[in-house]
């Protein structure tokens, strides 16, 4: 589960930086590529969310 | 160095940091990419070429400039922190006296209120763009803007203090998480940029005519009003590239990091923040206001509205969550500077006596305004500090004088780091206010003169014969 947030996250930035690249070379509208980046924002700090919320669940606890 | 042991102030703030709490290269990696990469990286961007700078120029002197200032960070203060492993203020306080550090906690708190209101001011820029209050520069300094961007500031620096005096913990953690993709915002404000100034080959991007363009019509504008348009030139940039950061490295604040590094090699991690937040996001940010005067023919730098024009709701976002990140630590971090003067206060209520100064600083919307001269101020009051500390590592000893003299006679009032410090400050001052020198012309004189000064006077002023103090 944390594995694939930080998967999702990292396309999210990837992303981010893709839109206006493809924006520069005529590829999207600035609209299109503006709602891109929003949509990658929150698919960002869901990722970040979802991985809080998945490693205590997956961290094995040490026993004491 | 984790967020607990941050939020209460720190552990081990009057010994050495232990071996046990010593961390590898990586967590200072992962903190500078975060901590320079703030909102107020959206202002210094359009003041460079408001200002005049040029893009080559731009180019190449913050890249000559933020070397400087990685080096420094490695050479300067990194020796010197896993040397001693103390925090700044102890240190000071071992060669200064208490007295004295309590004066340079006013002083250094005071900075970092002003330094956190103009974050509030960027911050409040974007809040108001969906409200469609606009951040206006009035020509006084210290006149307020509109009553509703006032309304705006007082309600973020609200938010901002009352979280801070909260401890800043869960917002440590959030900027750390909103690190990575403010980076890339930052990045994507520069591409977007490029494309609404229709700027599609290479060749066109190398050579720079939308930002020469850019830069006459700024001039332009300044000579109708019958004002002689400024110049920031190659040396003003490299400098202020070095010297941004100067109460930090070359005034050794971040001493009270380096303490904890394992490894000499931690010292180059400010590169990353050097090169990310004061390289490529302030490069980006003048991309923005380019392109805006292209598009609108405004030349007004208001973080929110170039953020939006570039990069819609994300810049919007981006904007108020790089300033809060940041104002959070500074507000923080001013309160642990007053609290220090006070011992006996809580550190919640000087956090809000930080947040209330700084929110009043904020509701000056020329105040952000002058940030560019603002930092070089910062750094030729406090950079000099860090000279007394070199001295007395470096050189007390082979000039046969006592280094921590304070700590070893208990005096209060170092008169030598006194004089040494404030009359390069006072001299730095002058020129800045009187003359019109541009402060980062001034900060490393300032900071040469200290270390001189302080060895001169201890010379003059030391006791022959000192008692040996406990060593550290």
């Amino acid at each position: 589960m944390n594995l694939i947030a930080k998967g999702i996250g990292a396309i999210a930035i990837a992303a981010t930086v893709v839109a206006p690249l493809l924006y520069v070379t005529g590829g999207l509208e600035l609209d299109t590529a503006k709602a891109t980046l929003l949509a990658a924002t929150f698919v960002w700090f869901g990722s970040c969310a979802a991985s809080a919320f998945a490693t205590p669940a997956e961290t094995p606890t040490p026993s004491e | 160095m984790d967020d607990n042991q941050e939020s209460s102030g720190g552990e081990y703030e009057r010994e050495p940091a232990p071996d046990s709490s010593l961390l590898g290269p990586g967590k200072f990696w992962g903190m500078y990419a975060g901590e320079h990469c703030a909102g107020t990286e959206f202002m210094i961007g359009p003041l460079f070429l408001g200002a005049g700078a040029s893009l080559r120029d731009l180019v190449i002197g913050l890249l000559v400039g933020n070397i400087l200032a990685v080096l420094t960070w490695r050479y300067l203060v990194t020796p010197i922190a896993m040397s001693r492993r103390l925090t700044l203020y102890y240190q000071l306080e071992r060669i200064a006296g208490g007295g004295l550090v309590k004066f340079y906690n006013v002083v250094n708190g005071v900075l970092f209120c002003f330094l956190a209101g103009a974050m509030i001011t960027v911050s409040a820029s974007a809040v108001g763009v969906p409200f469609g209050v606009d951040y206006e520069v009035p020509k006084n300094v210290f006149s307020l803007g509109e009553n509703s961007f006032t309304a705006i500031v007082l309600a973020v620096g609200l938010v901002i203090t009352v979280v801070a005096a909260a401890g800043y913990t869960t917002v440590a953690r959030a900027a750390n998480l909103a690190a990575p993709w403010m980076i890339a915002v930052f990045a994507a404000a520069g591409i977007a940029s490029i494309g609404q100034m229709e700027v599609t080959s290479l060749s066109q991007l190398v050579d720079g005519a939308y930002w020469d363009q850019a830069i006459a019509f700024v001039a332009a504008e300044l000579e109708a009003e019958g004002k002689t348009p400024s110049t920031f030139s190659f040396w003003q940039i490299v400098l202020f590239g070095w010297v941004c950061n100067g109460a930090m490295h070359l005034g050794m604040a971040d001493l009270s990091i380096f303490r904890f590094a394992r490894h000499a090699s931690s010292g180059w991690a400010p590169a990353i923040g050097m090169f990310l937040g004061h390289y490529m996001a302030w490069i980006a940010a003048g991309l923005l206001l380019a392109a805006q005067i292209k598009l609108s023919q405004d030349s007004t730098a208001n973080p929110g509205l170039l953020a939006w024009g570039a990069l819609g709701w994300t810049g919007i976002l981006c904007v108020v969550i790089a300033g809060w990140t940041t104002a959070n630590p500074t507000i923080y971090r001013a309160g642990l500077a007053f609290q220090g003067v006070l011992p006996g206060s809580s550190r919640v209520a000087m956090t809000l006596v930080a947040g209330t100064v700084a929110t009043l600083a904020g509701a000056f919307p020329a105040l952000a305004y002058e940030l560019l001269g603002f930092v070089g101020k910062y750094a030729t009051v406090l950079g000099p500090m860090g000279a007394v500390l070199f001295v007395d590592h470096y050189l007390m000893k082979r000039f046969g004088l006592r280094p921590e003299i304070a700590f070893a006679s208990g005096m209060q009032f170092n008169v030598a780091v006194l004089v040494a410090w404030l009359a390069p400050v006072a001299v730095g001052l002058y020129l800045i206010f009187q003359q019109g020198v541009d402060a980062t012309y001034c900060v490393i004189p300032a900071w040469l003169a200290c270390g001189v000064l302080y060895l001169v006077l201890s010379k003059a002023l030391q006791p022959a014969a000192e008692p040996e103090g406990e060593a550290v």
